[in-house]
């Protein structure tokens, strides 16, 4: 890596902290801004809200309590769940959830640019054939069917029907329950993906490059591995950034059907709840993870196509 | 100069078609050529005139809804052991003698536009090597010799630098001595080169020229030209075919075809050259475009933009006539028969030839 990647990266990751501060400012204010109360239970006095609301703090000013919750974030405390696990770090709470999540998430993008890049390629090879059809076919209903019908179609199937997979979670069988939601969340990778690639494959293979690899008497196998996949594969990372945070928002809903105990679901139920801290704990890290991706995929650029080498190079 | 000539290309009759969805267009339509060992062809024509798919037919590159549908390519060679003399008809190859056997190997191919015809995600090194790793199953080590040598032969100083560069950090000219060295590297006897300097700008140009003629000299090879700049052409070509609508309507030598144009559209195509002593004001042009070659041609195609055309042009296609005293000369055009009307080229194209001729005599 050059220098001048590395202050690139360095640039990069400063201006991702500022951006950070200001989502955590206005998230911190959106939270409260919310209707409801995190200390809602019907049956208590307003005296005694008054004082479990003061053992929390959220009886001072605004901008004290974003004070004291940046300097606990600072020092890695994030506070406890006001709430839902009533008095539990959310540290711990985040941290045992947060890897199956990206277990799944990331699992569903592995699988589905795979299985998406071989389909576009297929179809781009066979193009006009009945494999073109097919696979034209397949991501159209994986981009206009959302994630959830299909985790529910295959919970049904699968799950309810002929009892291969099980319905629910568990956390005892983690990689065999995790089967049904990662398929569920590729189907729009997988269609986006294929989409994308046959569209760029097509457009690569009628370069002139390409006549000139056919021109210098490479094979068929040679040409499309050597020179069309890299070239196809360039803009494919483009659309990577936004799939991935699809994967984020679509792990809510199909973690709330397929009853995984991920981060979606703890966020989901932390906003029900109004459990301040973990709404800002987990939308925090939703938006860390976005700042970082989007940093990687940056880099990555570079990295496969020479074109863009990132900063200043003498 | 009559000397023994080893002919290395000889196309016979070749008829080409496209399927499209406004039906089948017939782009070549009975082509003849003759390519010898160290000569340098020319194929002139407008945009269409199939000169582009004759030379892909002869690399068995055509698009996926062309078809060779009769005719033969034969090419010929001495068998690099016994040294034996071969001959093979390329149009009856299957793809895979195609591309070990042929593309690359024996012949090879230079294109118009260097900007898009270089992997821009692999490094030059690595695609000059590609084509003698492929071939000749060379070590790496000796391809990267080989390389280096080739760079030096296209006038590339810095090789050893270059060959870590992306295309995008050279310049097209640059790029174009590397598509050269791309296409030297497996030691071909056939170089095509299709319009290899449109795209560059002039002071380039005439360099990339030399340069191809330098290296046909040095290796003995036979080179295709094809392009629509007769400037070009006069400098480098030794035999010149004119292309109409997917026909050779005048070959000859470069002196027979400049000095002594027989066909209306081989004075039409001189005429329309851009020329700084002149008197006109108005470049000329040929009037009417070419014809659609998805309809069947009757008679001479090129007859309606034809101002000397006879009644004849209309009805039946004239055959390839010989210019009198001339082995070489042809011409397919109803004028050249012997009951035509004497028909002679355009005034101003006379004078016009006649200053080249002096310029030319002169430089020499």
């Amino acid at each position: 890596m050059s220098k001048s990647t590395v202050r690139y990266i360095l640039r990069r990751l400063v201006i991702s902290l500022i951006t950070l501060f200001v989502i955590l400012v206005v998230l911190f204010c959106m939270v409260r801004f919310l209707p409801g109360s995190p200390i809602n239970n019907e049956h208590l006095s307003d005296a005694q809200r008054a004082a479990i609301e003061a053992s929390y703090g959220l009886n001072l000013p605004l901008p004290q309590q974003f004070v004291k919750y940046m300097s606990g974030m600072l020092t890695g405390d994030f506070g406890v769940s006001m709430n839902l696990y009533r008095d539990m770090q959310v540290s711990s709470l985040v941290a045992t959830r947060a890897p199956i999540s990206f277990f799944l998430g990331l699992s569903a993008c592995i699988l589905g640019t795979l299985v998406g890049i071989l389909l576009g390629v297929v179809a781009a090879l066979k193009k006009n054939t009945i494999w073109d059809t097919l696979a034209t076919v397949l991501s159209v209903i994986g981009v206009s069917i959302p994630s959830f019908v299909f985790a529910m179609l295959i919970l049904m199937i699968f799950g309810t029907n002929l009892h291969i997979l099980p319905t629910m979670y568990s956390s005892s069988q983690p990689i065999y329950s995790a089967i049904m939601p990662i398929i569920a969340l590729s189907m729009s990778v997988i269609a986006n993906v294929a989409r994308f690639t046959r569209t760029e494959m097509i457009s690569v293979l009628n370069s002139d490059y390409i006549m000139l690899a056919k021109a210098k008497g490479l094979s068929r196998k040679d040409i499309i591995l050597k020179h069309a996949l890299r070239n196809t594969l360039i803009p494919i990372v483009t659309i990577l950034g936004p799939i991935l945070v699809n994967l984020m928002t679509g792990t809510m809903v199909v973690e709330k059907i397929c009853s995984v105990p991920g981060l979606g679901l703890l966020l989901i139920n932390s906003i029900q709840a109004s459990d301040y801290n973990v709404i800002l704990a987990c939308s925090f890290l939703y938006a860390a993870m976005y700042i970082i991706m989007m940093l990687v995929i940056d880099v990555s650029y570079g990295i496969i196509d020479p074109r863009i080498r990132l900063g200043k190079d003498e | 100069m009559e000397q023994q000539r080893e002919r290395i290309l000889k196309i016979r009759n070749l008829n080409i078609s496209f399927k499209t969805g406004n039906g089948k267009v017939n782009a070549v339509r009975g082509v003849n050529l003759d390519l010898y060992k160290g000569e340098t062809i020319a194929i002139v024509g407008e945009s269409g005139s199939g000169k582009s798919v004759t030379t892909k037919a002869v690399m068995g590159l055509l698009a996926n809804n062309g078809n060779i549908d009769s005719g033969m390519i034969e090419y010929h060679w001495n068998d690099e052991y016994t040294g034996e003399p071969k001959t093979v008809d390329i149009c009856q190859l299957s793809e895979k003698e195609l591309q070990s056997e042929i593309r690359g190997r024996k012949i090879a191919m230079v294109f118009q536009d260097p900007m898009t015809s270089l992997n821009p995600t692999m490094t030059i090194g690595k695609q000059i090597m590609e084509p003698m790793i492929y071939h000749y199953k060379k070590s790496k080590k000796e391809a990267y010799e080989k390389a280096l040598e080739l760079l030096e032969l296209v006038g590339i100083t810095d090789a050893e630098k270059r060959m870590k560069n992306y295309p995008h950090q050279l310049s097209g000219g640059m790029r174009q001595r590397i598509v050269i060295a791309i296409a030297l590297s497996c030691d071909p006897y056939v170089l095509i080169c299709d319009e290899p300097t449109t795209a560059l700008d002039v002071t380039i140009q005439a360099k990339i020229l030399e340069l191809i003629q330098d290296i046909q000299k040095k290796k003995q090879l036979s080179v295709i030209y094809i392009t629509h700049d007769l400037g070009v052409v006069a400098k480098v070509a030794d035999y010149v075919n004119v292309m109409y609508a997917g026909k050779i309507v005048e070959t000859g030598t470069i002196d027979e075809i400049f000095y002594d144009p027989r066909h209306p559209y081989t004075w039409g195509l001189l005429s329309s050259m851009p020329d700084l002593d002149t008197d006109d004001d108005v470049l000329y042009t040929i009037p009417g475009s070419p014809p659609n070659l998805s309809h069947e041609v009757q008679g001479d195609a090129f007859a309606p933009r034809n101002e000397f055309a006879l009644n004849i042009d209309f009805k039946e296609e004239p055959p390839m006539f010989e210019v009198p005293g001339s082995k070489s000369h042809k011409v397919a055009s109803w004028l050249m028969h012997p009951n035509a009307p004497k028909v002679e080229m355009p005034e101003s194209l006379k004078k016009r030839l006649q200053k080249m001729k002096e310029k030319g005599d002169a430089k020499e």
